[in-house]
């Protein structure tokens, strides 16, 4: 659906405001800002490297977000140009991933190419069909990402791993920026059609599942390492009821509009290169 | 309301919330997790709907979050139906 000069106007504002704040109190150099010289191989766990590498898998699939971001977004200035900031921040994710996996010893560098070319054997689509669908989907994942990369970030302060500290409150500040960007996205489409925006959150929340899902090779048996993943009952709690007030709704609302609408819309398929069964995570 | 009647009213907000799953509401018993019965969080945020609808009760967002077992669900809604007042 073509978006009225209003929506553009405000998505124009809401971008120009997150790039302000991001080139002046975000951006990060993953070779400068990273304490590498900190790197203490005493404090290796193969847990540390299974969530870091799990969390790296997904963030190669950045070539597939944004060039599907930007089918989606091109006609929106605001919201197209979100999506480059977007991709070059999670890409710096990915790099950071990629680094620590190596310099800290975790995988050699064969072993990281090993990993990184079965990622690439595979292809990321869109789990949803609109503009407004992915907008509610972005809010969800970022949400659930911040909260696993805080969980992450806390972890790394009460061990006294300095490097992984850095890396994850770099990473998890990023995140819960584009959280908000796309809460903000969704407060718009609430003003213009309230209905069916609801009804479309509704839907992704109904059908959310984690990117990683059918794409990270061996994810169930990642999901098992503590921290890889979120339970439901925190999801729930920290990531999708604030979501909710955030926009203007609440839970009571959300599952009549569930009720009402259900799975009427179907899920758009992931394209894999194998057949993967899909699970929810937690 | 006494614990079967709950019970009862879980299998039956679970078989509303997701019909596919009819036969394992059937089967839902006071032990065991959510996540073992098939109940994903998402279904147990519409089982707690209709049962509100129901019982003419609202649970309170951060309470149904700490839900992970069917012993506590059932232990929420008897706190909510219990303390509730009839005049």
């Amino acid at each position: 659906m073509p978006a009225n000069l209003t929506h553009r106007e405000k998505m124009y504002r809401a971008y120009m405001e997150f790039f302000d704040v991001a080139e002046r109190k975000r951006r990060w150099h993953p070779f400068n800002d990273i304490p590498w010289d900190k790197l203490d191989p005493s404090q290796n766990t193969e847990e540390k490297a299974i969530c870091a590498e799990t969390f790296c898998g997904v963030e190669l699939y950045v070539p597939d977000y944004t060039a599907n971001g930007f089918n989606l977004t091109r006609p929106i200035f605001g919201h197209a140009w979100f999506q480059a900031n977007w991709g070059y921040e999670e890409s710096k994710h990915g790099l950071t991933f990629r680094e620590y996996l190596v310099r800290s010893g975790l995988r050699t560098e064969e072993q990281y190419a090993e990993f990184e070319q079965k990622i690439f054997a595979k292809v990321w689509n869109l789990p949803f069909h609109t503009r407004r669908q992915m907008s509610c989907y972005g809010a969800l994942q970022e949400s659930a990402t911040f909260l696993i990369y805080r969980v992450q970030l806390e972890k790394a302060r009460q061990e006294g791993d300095e490097v992984l500290e850095k890396i994850y409150s770099y990473i998890s500040r990023d995140e819960a920026a584009h959280m908000g960007f796309y809460i903000k996205v969704i407060q718009f489409e609430m003003e213009e059609d309230r209905e069916g925006t609801l009804a479309d959150l509704a839907h992704v929340i109904y059908h959310f599942e984690m990117p990683g899902v059918g794409l990270i090779p061996e994810y169930e048996e990642r999901l098992a390492v503590e921290g890889v993943g979120i339970i439901s009952q925190q999801f729930l709690q920290k990531g999708i009821f604030p979501l909710l007030k955030a926009v203007g709704t609440s839970r009571r609302e959300m599952v009549r509009t569930l009720h009402q609408k259900k799975s009427k819309v179907p899920k758009v398929e992931a394209l894999s290169l194998e057949q993967v069964p899909l699970t929810v995570v937690g | 309301m006494t614990e079967p009647e709950i019970l009862n009213l879980l299998k039956e907000a679970f078989a509303f919330a997701a019909p596919e799953e009819a036969e394992a509401a059937e089967n839902l018993t006071l032990e065991g997790t959510l996540d073992q019965f098939g109940v994903s969080s998402i279904v147990a945020f519409e089982m707690a709907g209709y049962i509100e609808d129901k019982l003419d009760i609202q649970f309170a967002d951060d309470e149904l979050a700490q839900i992970s077992t069917i012993k506590g669900f059932v232990n929420l809604i008897r706190q909510y139906t219990d303390t509730k007042v009839v005049v």
